[in-house]
């Protein structure tokens, strides 16, 4: 009766061993390995796209210092293409170097690239020619880009030289730039 | 009538060893289990970390495509005004050399400055002082030179000299 028994106990261990056995199998094939896979291959895209990451800020870093060292450099030359031109206001500012000055409005703009280009005459008395240079010299500083361009015509005349001259005026077209930044 | 001593043993389905067994193998099943769910979550995990790496990935790189145009356009900015401030530099230096190139003895009384030409009205001693004091610098530098000259009460004359550059040497 007890090996009968024990005989009987033998079988249900084997069948459990059997089950489990088929269990661990099916559980492993079906769920453990596919989700084993998928998990490396996630680990590795991780990792993958983690490295392509540190890369691209990296270089998104460097532009960004390059730009704004650049923008702090070129600051006077930027704010000076975006300044819209006033003949009283550059009458105004230019006068120290001339005994009398008078500037015309601008003319319609004309397109050069990126800038829309203005035309200003100047008719101007100078006591000496230096002063005509310094005042070209300050145009390099001034608050907008200007050209002097020619003809220039002096003329000596009582109490100093009379000077003419035209000048161009840049100025960056505001469509241009919104068109080249979406670029 | 005899009686045994000895008590009954209980009598069970299952066999201490097996339950034994059986507690084992629930151990093995839920170790396996749980060793499903950790990769379930981590690779979930990792997915949605490389997906919002993606999404990142995206925006810096849109960032950078603006910031790149941004160079550009200050770059161009840049060379544009440098272009014009040269201009300003040599046509101050063209003026001045002009005045330096007039001698004492000489004075002119009116110049005009085109981009490949100048036309300089003046008052001279006499001819020869203005040929070799103002004329042959004058050669040196541009291609052609043409005067008039007119005489002066006083015995002086007043000059009116042109001066031509050819095209491809003129300053822009």
């Amino acid at each position: 009766m007890s090996h009968l028994l024990r005989s009987r106990q033998m079988l249900y261990m084997l069948s459990a061993s059997f089950i489990l056995l088929i269990f661990v199998i099916l559980f492993s094939f079906v769920l453990l390995i596919p989700a084993g896979k998928d998990f490396r291959k996630n680990k590795i895209e991780y990792r993958k796209t983690s490295l392509e990451l540190n890369e691209v800020q990296n270089f998104y870093e460097t532009r960004l210092l390059t730009y704004k060292d650049l923008q702090a450099q070129n600051m006077h030359v930027i704010n000076a293409f975006d300044n819209i031109f006033e003949s009283k206001r550059f009458s105004a500012q230019s006068k120290s170097f001339f005994s009398s000055l008078s500037v015309s409005e601008t003319s319609k703009a004309t397109i050069d690239g990126f800038l829309d280009v203005y035309e200003v005459n100047s008719t101007s008395l100078i006591s000496s020619p230096t002063n005509f240079y310094e005042f070209i010299e300050a145009l390099n500083k001034g608050e907008s880009i200007v050209e002097l361009n020619f003809p220039v015509s002096m003329k000596r005349v009582e109490g100093g030289v009379k000077t003419d001259f035209s000048m161009k005026v840049y100025r960056v077209r505001e469509l241009n730039k919104s068109k080249i930044i979406s670029e | 009538m005899q009686f045994s001593f000895i008590h009954p043993r209980k009598k069970e389905i299952l066999s201490a060893e097996f339950r034994l067994m059986l507690f084992f193998f629930g151990v093995t099943m839920a170790m396996l289990f749980l060793a499903y769910l950790f990769l379930v979550f981590k690779s979930f995990g990792y997915e949605s970390d490389f997906k919002a790496d993606r999404v990142e990935m995206s925006r810096l790189n849109l960032q950078t495509k603006e910031i790149n145009s941004e160079i550009d356009f200050v770059t161009m900015q840049k060379i544009k005004a440098d272009e014009i401030f040269t201009t300003n530099i040599l046509m101050r230096d063209s003026i001045n050399n002009l005045f330096d190139l007039v001698p004492d003895k000489i004075t002119v009384t009116s110049a005009k400055m085109e981009k490949k030409s100048l036309v300089l009205y003046g008052v001279s001693p006499n001819k020869e002082v203005y040929e070799y004091l103002l004329l042959a610098p004058l050669r040196s530098i541009f291609h052609h030179s043409y005067t008039t000259f007119y005489t002066m009460d006083n015995g002086w004359v007043h000059f009116v000299s042109t001066n031509y550059l050819d095209v491809e040497d003129a300053p822009k």
